[in-house]
């Protein structure tokens, strides 16, 4: 699959079979996360991965915007720590960094024959004490990861001539 | 029902619960649409346990769970809600008058 291809025809996957994901390919998305750019090369993430299915079933439980029974999870946290650069580089970057790190998984997984959904409807302080984050680093968004089972129709999308203009707006 | 499956409801009901609490509590924050998703992923849920606990020997309710899993796996359109919803509940409510 080329680069574009990849791009148009990834979908949010919500539903998904029963078949695990291998190792390998789980550390094949977290590798295409870390490829990531990121506002001064700060890499202020840090994954964690989840496959067990009793810590799934209970993530389920606190994140209500993940659909189906995932196999795998990765909750994409900040190390605030690391989140501003040596050279100052604002900490509201890591939102964008984080953005990079989230469409490179989903895409990483969708080479690989798997499906993806992003989900930001999670309690954070529930997930921070079934993961035992410490108070520095802080979970931004959690990403579902199977087999598909359903895979949605494209969405409806602005038009291009609602979203772009050329050289100037209007 | 044996203690071990009796273990395992209880199990996934507190799941449930712990689900329909944060729901509640993300409401507050969210857009008021995402409610109906919350309510509709219960259904599926609920229709989960049922199925996941050998509860599941009505073929209604086993075509109802298929239904939503293939809805919720869809992408976020009000129009398509609206006609969805009204469409399974036209099922529902003619398996309710069937039941009487």
């Amino acid at each position: 699959m080329d680069t574009l291809d990849a791009i148009f025809s990834r979908r949010s996957i919500r539903s998904f079979t029963s078949y695990s994901i291998s190792e390998t390919n789980l550390d094949t998305i977290i590798r295409a996360g870390a490829a990531a750019p990121s506002g001064g090369n700060a890499q202020p993430w840090v994954f964690i991965s989840i496959m067990q299915a009793r810590r799934i079933q209970a993530l389920r439980a606190i994140a209500p915007g993940m659909g189906g029974q995932p196999t795998a999870v990765i909750a994409l946290c900040v190390d605030e720590s690391r989140a501003s650069t040596p050279t100052g580089s604002p900490v509201f970057l890591t939102c964008y960094d984080l953005g990079g790190v989230m469409q490179n998984m989903l895409l990483a997984a969708h080479e690989l024959g798997l499906g993806g959904c992003a989900v930001a409807s999670f309690h954070a302080q529930s997930l921070a004490t079934l993961l035992n984050l410490p108070g520095h680093i802080k979970p931004h968004l959690v990403l579902a990861f199977g087999k598909p089972s359903v895979v949605p129709a494209a969405p409806p999308k602005r038009g291009l001539d609602e979203i772009h203009f050329r050289e100037k707006y209007g | 029902m044996n203690s071990k499956n009796s273990q395992e409801l209880k199990n996934d009901l507190f799941y449930l619960i712990a689900y329909l609490i944060t729901s509640a509590r993300g409401l507050l924050d969210e857009p008021a649409e995402y409610g109906i998703y919350r309510l509709m992923d219960t259904t599926g849920r609920l229709l989960e346990i049922m199925e996941a606990n050998q509860l599941m020997d009505d073929p209604f309710l086993q075509d109802l769970k298929n239904r939503i899993s293939e809805e919720m796996a869809g992408s976020m359109d009000s129009q398509r809600q609206r006609e969805k919803l009204d469409e399974l509940l036209e099922m529902v409510s003619a398996e309710m008058s069937q039941r009487l």
